[in-house]
This record gives C-alpha cells, sequence and structure tokens, in this order.
C-alpha cells in the first residue's frame, strides 16, 4: 500500500490505521471502532469495504474517504490524507465554566449556523493537533451557541488543555456534527428514557430539551449515574426542567454515597427496572462504553427492539493505543 | 420447493417476526451467547436475519463455503456439535412460538441441519 507516497506493508488483516501506526506516520484517530470519524482518510486506488464508510456523508463517500480503522489494508493500493481544511472550521469560545471538579461546560460561536440535532457529536482539534470527539448538549432551536461538557480525563491531553489552556476568546477547530443518537418525532406518544452516566448526560440533556421543545407528549425520565453527589453537575438545570415540565423527571443516581434526594445504584439497573412498557419506550445510552453496551443488550433482552434504543459510548483514546480484538 | 416454503412461511415477514425472537434466545443461552456477543448488535441482527432467510428457504447469497468462511473463527473459539444443536433448539422453539405447523418446521429444520459440516469445519 503506497500513502502520500510511502511504501506501507500491512500484516495480515491489519486496518489502514493500525498500519499507519505501525510505521509510525502521524495520523489522526480516537475511538477506532467506526464511529468519530477522527482517522478519515482519502482512497486514491482500491476497494473501500462497506462498513469503512458507514455513517459518512454522501459526498464524503462521493469523494472516497473512508474510515482508515475500519478498513483492510490489503485492499487498498493507495491512501493520503485529506486536506483537513475542508474538514475542520473555526470556532469562538465564548464561554467556558466549571461545573464540578472535573467537568466544564464549554460554549462555542461559529461564523456560520451548523445544522446538527442535539445528541450528535463534533471533534475538536487544538493547536497541537490532538483531536477528541464531544457530544452536543445544546438544541439549535433554543441556543446560539455549541455547548460541551468536558469531562477532566487522568493523562487526558485535550482535556487537560482546555482545563488549563484554553481562553474565552480564542479559537478551536470543529468537525462535524457526526453521529445518530438523537430525537425524532416518529413516536411522539413513547415515553423516553434518558440514561447517562457522567459527561454521558451532555447529549441527554440536548435530546430531552430537544424534546420538550418539539412538544413530546410521553414521559421523559432523565437517570444520571455518577459516584458522588459532588458529580450532578447538572443538578439544578435538570431540576429546573422537571419544574417546569409535567411529563419531565429526573432522577439522581449515586453509587458511592447516598444521595438525600435521589437514588441509590446503578443508574442503568435503577432505570431498566423502572421500565414497564417495552412496546412503547424509547431509550438514549450514553457514557461509560462497558455501561452502554451492557444496557443496551439487557433491554433488548428485556423486549425493547434495537430501533428503539439509541447509543452514545464514550470511548476513550487513552485505552485505544492497542489493537481493538 | 423453497421458493414455496418461504412463501408457506410469510416470506421476509415471518422472517422479521422470528428474528427478535430468535436472537433473544440465543442471547440469553449462557452457553452460546458468547458467540454472538457483539458490540455491534445491529450487524449481528443483519447475520441472523441472513441465517434465517436462508433455512425459510428465502432468496440468499449463502454458499456453503461462506458457511465455512464465516464461521472458522468461532471454531477456533471452540464452537462444537452441543452449540450447532443449542442454536438448532432455539430455531425450532422459536418456530413453534410463531405457531408454524410442524411439518413446515422440520423442513426448515432439514435447511438449517444442512450447514452441520460447513458451519463446524467438518
Amino acid at each position: 500500500m503506497l500513502f502520500n507516497d510511502n511504501h506501507i506493508e500491512p500484516l495480515k488483516d491489519e486496518s489502514v490505521l493500525d498500519a499507519l501506526i505501525r510505521h509510525q506516520h502521524d495520523v489522526s484517530y480516537s475511538c477506532k471502532i467506526g464511529h468519530c470519524q477522527t482517522c478519515l482518510l482519502k482512497c486514491r486506488e482500491g476497494t473501500i469495504s462497506q462498513q469503512a464508510q458507514v455513517g459518512l456523508k454522501a459526498t464524503d463517500v462521493n469523494q472516497g474517504f473512508f474510515l482508515s480503522c475500519q478498513q483492510p489494508a490489503d485492499s487498498i493500493k493507495n491512501a493520503e490524507h485529506i486536506d483537513t481544511k475542508s474538514l475542520f472550521v473555526s470556532a469562538k469560545v465564548i464561554g467556558k465554566k466549571l461545573c464540578s471538579k472535573d467537568v466544564c461546560r464549554l460554549r462555542l460561536e461559529l461564523p456560520t449556523q451548523m445544522y446538527y440535532h442535539a445528541g450528535q457529536f463534533i471533534n475538536l482539534k487544538n493547536k497541537h493537533g490532538v483531536s477528541r470527539s464531544y457530544s452536543l448538549a445544546s438544541v439549535p432551536q433554543l441556543d446560539r451557541y455549541l455547548e460541551l461538557h468536558i469531562r477532566l480525563m487522568e493523562n487526558g491531553e485535550m482535556s487537560y488543555w482546555i482545563f488549563d489552556t484554553l481562553e474565552v476568546g480564542e479559537y478551536i477547530e470543529i468537525q462535524g456534527p457526526i453521529g445518530s443518537c438523537f430525537y425524532t418525532e416518529i413516536n411522539k406518544q413513547f415515553n423516553i428514557v434518558l440514561i447517562g452516566t457522567g459527561t454521558g448526560a451532555a447529549p441527554l440533556y440536548g435530546i430531552a430539551r430537544d424534546a420538550l421543545n418539539a412538544a413530546h407528549e410521553g414521559k421523559i425520565i432523565f437517570y444520571h449515574g455518577v459516584k458522588h453527589n459532588s458529580d450532578l453537575y447538572l443538578d439544578s438545570e435538570l431540576n429546573n426542567l422537571q419544574l417546569i415540565n409535567k411529563n419531565f423527571s429526573y432522577e439522581p443516581c449515586t453509587t458511592q454515597e447516598i444521595n438525600p434526594k435521589g437514588l441509590s445504584g446503578r443508574c442503568n439497573d435503577i432505570a431498566l427496572e423502572n421500565i414497564t412498557n417495552v412496546n412503547s419506550t424509547i431509550l438514549y445510552i450514553c457514557g461509560n462504553p462497558e455501561m452502554v453496551a451492557d444496557t443496551k443488550k439487557r433491554a433488548y433482552l428485556k423486549g425493547i427492539s434495537l430501533d428503539k434504543i439509541f447509543t452514545d459510548p464514550f470511548d476513550r483514546k487513552e485505552l485505544r493505543s492497542k489493537k481493538r480484538e | 420447493m423453497s421458493d414455496a416454503l418461504f412463501d408457506k412461511l410469510g416470506g421476509e415477514a415471518a422472517v422479521n417476526a422470528a428474528v427478535d425472537i430468535f436472537y433473544r434466545k440465543v442471547l440469553s443461552d449462557s452457553s452460546i451467547s458468547h458467540f454472538f456477543d457483539d458490540t455491534d448488535m445491529e450487524a449481528q441482527i443483519g447475520k441472523q436475519k441472513s441465517f434465517l432467510t436462508m433455512a425459510f428457504g428465502g432468496p440468499n447469497n449463502y454458499s456453503g463455503k461462506d458457511m465455512r468462511a464465516a464461521h472458522a473463527p468461532l471454531v477456533e473459539k471452540g464452537l462444537n456439535e452441543s452449540h450447532f444443536n443449542a442454536v438448532a433448539t432455539h430455531l425450532s422453539d422459536t418456530l413453534k412460538e410463531l405457531n408454524v405447523p410442524q411439518n413446515l418446521i422440520d423442513e426448515v429444520m432439514a435447511i438449517a441441519g444442512s450447514t452441520h459440516d460447513d458451519v463446524l469445519g467438518l
């Protein structure tokens, strides 16, 4: 395989991305499961497999873009970097606020309107070329800014940079929107159950407000799962939503200490147990990837059909340096 | 004869009715669920749909060679006769649950059974 005119010798069953990493090429990537679109490359010659274009825009497909983490290297003869100027736009930081000890709320302004659904995600790229995905907590019909909830990760290159270095008034590069975890008005009478751990609450907060704004008729129940009471960083916002919307309820769930106003235990266990009518329930699950996969499977086994389950797993690059099984 | 079976069972609608029942049975069976436990559940459902369509005598592109290649990694992980039989039982239970007449169930089981050697790499 040729990459930017350099010769690459892929191993058996290796993805294009893994081959490039092994040859120490400077390539961006984040989730490595074909989700985040950070590892997009352009194919000059070769056969792109179907799974390497899942979720791409038609315009990207037409240009021969593919997800290098999902593409077997042996069927690509020649590939190159994409001119990232065509993928990224510059956004101005207009707000940065610490919401808890390790979560900060970032608000961004774009020169032109971006068309997106609350709950989709964007990729941020900083000056050092580090790229990470963050879900949108804002709602295009309600907010003039993009809102992201950034959790400070241990050794997190991007999150530390945002917490320590990035200032209001500065600019950051963004790509997107991406993803299919968002509200649609197809089943307005259905109950919506939102299950989020940590900053998995961010896309759910957007989805909940989007659904309320669309006058959703069924109940909307928001389960936010965290370890300690002080991690419930959206407490006042979600309590407010509950106050002003009859069909919205907020269920904070803590695992490490008792919350006098909430529930004790894992939010996904509690939520699944409380689902009564599987035929009229829509589920959104966001946050820790193991929790998301486990909850999705259990919900399916409980009788909820897969097309009523939407997920946004927060995969972490720190755990992705090894090849995925 | 196969087309006739597919039509008698109710065609694609029958596959759609059966796939969730079948996949839930398989996923709930701890003796075989690890072979089907995929983080991409949508892709797994797609595979089960293709399988059921074939077993129902419907239009499919399965060749014995594909069957063999697709199951080879599972055989390496220890897929054997007992797992094959467990899946077959879930298939037959699914059809019973959907009130499919026994003579049609027998036809489906015969088609499913014909994949035995390819699935187990024999």
